[in-house]
């Protein structure tokens, strides 16, 4: 029987994908295993390796158009196959059979308590889709046929009312966390244990047996989490295919930190050093449009908002909440939603939205005493900006006297194929100006 | 000599043995079963399963009979022979072990009969009817199970004082029976035997009766069981027996320390099983053991690496479908260390979620947390409850004496723990028990739709209450 070939997630946060160009044609015969097509996301481009073998009876999704993860993109089958049926509607019953494959039903409840139970899972239920390359690859070991139904559903990994409860009350998106339930269901033990990230004494002590030492070189490598697996794939992306270059230039800070001490003489809340940095940056990108751009394989994307990602560590990892529009936002306003930002950051709780597409990023180790420091590009951004700690020192004069002065050193990392070193460098000279002398950005 | 060579070799073929085994072939083990007595062990032979055949008879004999009387019948009781009854309880035990023999063929497990004793962590010696023979094995699970327990003065003789053995075996009914202890073996038999018409004591050292059971449960039973005629010493000490003609006098020590006899015909010992650990060689082997129970780790191994030891010889629950579950565990364990086959997904059997069950009328069933416990270890709980009287199904047939009973915590609705007693508990139980193990929480159970008129309905209910929106209440 003819089948759907669906939108798979091929990495852990994609929720939908791009299709960038067809590698078999229509009414071609493909194997389980060869790649039907190449897949775009915001953050990478994959190979969709076909699950199954057959014909492929007829493209629903052309080179350049995106499709949601479970939404059909091709037909496939047995040659001559009458495929009218599946032609038909089939993108609205794509979305109604993504909804009922979204996971464990939500839980139901019949008394107090019930509509903040729905409320919750329908939220969970509606995080874009993760599914499992595992599944993908389980029905390519060429047992599976196309009769033997469609391909595992994407949607929010199984997992337990109560550990749906428990990443509600920690904000935690299920996504993260690996299931150790039967087939992967995550159990409210996976929810706490990720948070917490302790051994339990209670449940792995023992006793009397004596693991063997092969156990115990096996236990010693633990699998990443996923946060960790999407670390090391996007900055692996980014490294190894962005043609990095580093710009670096010493500036004065004095100016900046006075200006800062002034705005927060009465102020409980004290305005953090990196909205200065933020709004500075933004004043300069306002007047340098080329650095604020997506590298993108068929071109370079001139942002038309100036939205500033800012790292934040984790305890296991790093994300960069953006910042929307920040050449329109005051400082105290930049401020004000940094922190939200941070603190969302923190417990887990940040959306998509809220963390993907700044144009320009800047990442601080001041706070470390690092003098300076290179960073790795943040795609599909082409610039990132490391600021190193604001350091004492002497410097010479403009009369050739010594005297000491507050320093900090920027190094400007540049993706070679969207931003060019001149381009690089003028960016970096005006950003350095405006923040020696902030009063210029206002002119 | 012959010296026979296997993945695993399962020390008993009880329901831990057996299942184990399977388990093991279904896996690509070879694998063989060393059984000194019939496939199926207590369990099938001399335990549940005719026990439980003697429960069902029992209660059709003595509700047929009461509802005859209470619609004006007459009952003649001329030329009955509790031999039939009791034939049909080996019959069902036959039955079964015959089963057990024909699922371990069928999954190319070699039975061999004999007693097995370990000569080292890969060395097995069977001494059986046709001489000693050597097993080579792998990997080595120990699964030989218990035998009832006696108490200093009641030497078990399988003539009047008798073992649950003694008394599953006996082809004739006592006129009166004592039964020492008042656990779930002693409470089902005193059940069984007051149906066919035995006048029946139990003594029992602590303060009520099922001691292991819910306090509330516990009750309801022990008033069933009063208003039927079956007269419970509980908190007594039965210090010693001694024979009187043809009579048997028991020498009870009360509570408050006042002494009493009391005369039977027949005492049943119920008071524990004992591990059988004895003669193995494991104290040449130094496994780690605690009064003559085997400690064990993860996967169920015990303290001498490639063997593992389940069932009633171990610190778990002395329970034939705890010591299934952990001999699957045990043989998915060492499947995976010689055939690279999935590890099991749990580690060790979670005493969390082994549910128990007394087969008495009213039946009683409990897992998890106890409302005693989390009371005594403070920890943070809420008790839902919910009558049978208020279920349609219990009123209609007749048995109103009951109660659901979930122990949650108050912030997260999940289930921590449930007892019942009742019409249908020990079948019932596992409703909550899977809602308890998948995580589910009282809304979910509450949300289920159950049918009416069932008698299912009491956790939905007891489910609502605790969610404060109980309807039949």
């Amino acid at each position: 029987m003819a089948e759907y070939i669906r939108m798979s997630a091929l990495s852990p946060t994609m929720n939908e994908g791009r299709i960038a160009s067809w590698k078999i044609a229509e009414g071609s015969t493909f194997s389980s295993g060869d790649v039907l097509c190449e897949v775009e996301t915001d953050k990478a481009s994959m190979d969709y390796e076909a699950p199954v073998s057959g014909v492929l009876l007829k493209i629903l999704l052309p080179a350049g158009a995106t499709a949601k993860v479970g939404e059909p993109i091709a037909i496939a089958g047995r040659e001559g196959e009458d495929i009218s049926v599946l032609t038909a509607p089939e993108r609205a019953s794509a979305e109604t059979a993504l909804q009922g494959a979204s996971g464990a039903p939500a839980p139901q409840a019949a008394g107090p308590g019930k509509a903040e139970g729905n409320t919750a899972s329908a939220e969970l239920h509606e995080l874009p889709a993760h599914a499992s390359p595992g599944a993908v690859r389980a029905s390519a070991d060429g047992k599976a046929r196309l009769s033997a139904g469609p391909i595992a559903p994407a949607g929010v990994p199984p997992s337990s009312p109560l550990a749906r409860l428990r990443a509600r009350e920690r904000g935690i998106d299920l996504r993260l966390v690996r299931g150790s339930g039967p087939n992967g269901r995550i159990i409210e033990r996976d929810v706490l244990d990720w948070t917490a990230d302790t051994t339990d004494p209670a449940r792995t002590a023992f006793s009397g047996a004596t693991e063997s030492p092969q156990a115990k070189a096996a236990s010693m490598l633990e699998p990443p989490s996923r946060m960790r697996s999407i670390i090391a794939r996007r900055l692996s992306d980014s490294f190894f295919s962005a043609p990095h270059f580093y710009l670096k230039k010493k500036i004065r800070a004095q100016a900046l930190l006075d200006l800062r001490a002034y705005a927060n003489k009465d102020r409980a809340e004290k305005l953090s050093f990196n909205a200065f940095l933020i709004k500075i940056a933004a004043m300069a990108l306002a007047r340098h449009p080329e650095i604020n751009v997506f590298w993108r394989p068929d071109g370079v994307e001139r942002r038309t908002s100036i939205d500033i990602g800012l790292a934040v560590a984790l305890d296991d990892g790093l994300i960069t909440p953006a910042v929307r529009q920040c050449d329109r936002k005051t400082v105290s306003e930049i401020d004000r939603e940094l922190k939200v930002l941070i603190e969302k950051a923190k417990k887990g709780t940040l959306a998509p939205e809220e963390y993907e597409g700044a144009g320009f990023t800047i990442t601080n180790l001041g706070s470390w005493g690092i003098d300076e420091f290179t960073a790795i590009i943040n795609p599909p951004a082409s610039a990132i900006l490391a600021v190193g700690a604001i350091v004492r020192e002497p410097m010479a004069e403009d009369n050739d006297h010594i005297a000491i002065a507050s320093t900090i050193t920027l190094t400007l990392g540049c993706d070679h194929r969207s931003i060019d070193g001149a381009m690089g460098a003028a960016f970096l000279a005006d950003l350095a100006g405006l923040l020696e002398h902030p009063a210029a950005a206002l002119v | 000599m012959e010296e026979m060579q296997y993945d695993l070799v399962v020390i008993g073929a009880g329901p831990g043995g057996y299942v184990a085994a399977i388990r093991a072939s279904q896996l690509g083990l070879s694998t063989a079963v060393v059984e000194k007595d019939q496939p199926g062990g207590v369990c099938l032979n001399i335990g549940c399963i005719p026990s439980k055949s003697l429960i069902h008879q029992a209660r059709l004999f003595s509700e047929g009979r009461a509802l005859i009387e209470k619609a004006g019948g007459k009952v003649s009781l001329e030329g009955f022979d509790y031999r039939a009854i009791w034939r049909a309880s080996r019959l069902a035990a036959d039955r079964l072990s015959k089963g057990v023999s024909f699922l371990l063929k069928k999954n190319n497990i070699e039975l061999i009969k004999g007693t097995a004793r370990l000569e080292g962590a890969n060395s097995v010696t069977v001494d059986g009817p046709e001489g000693e023979r050597h097993l080579r094995a792998r990997a080595v699970i120990l699964a030989t199970g218990s035998r009832p327990r006696s108490i200093p003065g009641f030497d078990i003789d399988e003539e009047r004082i008798l073992s649950s053995t003694g008394l599953l075996m006996r082809e004739s009914l006592p006129s009166r029976l004592l039964v020492l202890g008042a656990g779930a073996i002693g409470m089902e038999f005193a059940y069984v035997m007051h149906a066919f018409g035995v006048s029946v004591t139990v003594v029992e050292l602590m303060p009520r009766v099922l001691p292991l059971e819910d306090e509330e449960s516990a009750r309801i039973v022990e008033k069933r069981f009063r208003s039927r005629g079956i007269e419970i010493h509980t908190g007594a000490r039965a210090g010693g027996v001694e024979t009187a003609g043809d009579q048997l006098v028991v020498h009870v020590q009360d509570s408050q320390g006042s002494t009493f006899d009391i005369e039977t015909d027949a005492v049943l010992v119920a008071i524990g099983r004992a591990p059988n650990t004895e003669g193995l060689g494991l104290e040449a082997l130094g496994m780690r053991m605690e009064k003559g129970y085997i400690i064990t780790g993860d996967y169920h191994e015990t303290s001498c690496a490639g063997i593992y030891a389940i069932g009633d010889i171990t610190t778990y629950p002395q329970l034939a479908h705890a010591a299934s579950r952990a001999g699957e565990i045990a043989a998915e364990r060492i499947a995976h260390l010689l055939r690279g086959s999935p590890n099991p997904c749990e580690k060790v059997l979670d005493r969390r979620f082994i549910p128990s069950a007394v087969y008495c009328d009213p039946e009683v069933a409990s897992f998890g947390l106890s409302e005693a416990r989390a009371r005594e270890e403070g920890i943070h709980h809420a008790v839902a409850r919910f009558p049978y009287r208020a279920n349609g199904r219990a009123v209609a047939a007749e048995a109103p004496e009951g109660q659901a009973k979930i122990v949650f915590d108050p912030e997260s609705h999940a289930i921590l723990g449930a007892s019942l007693v009742g019409e249908g508990a020990a079948d019932l139980i596992h409703e909550m028990l899977l809602a308890s193990q998948a995580e589910l929480r009282l809304e979910d159970v509450a949300g289920l739709v159950h049918a009416h008129p069932t008698v299912s309905e009491v956790l939905m209910e007891a489910a609502k209450a605790g969610l404060g929106c109980a309807v039949h209440i």
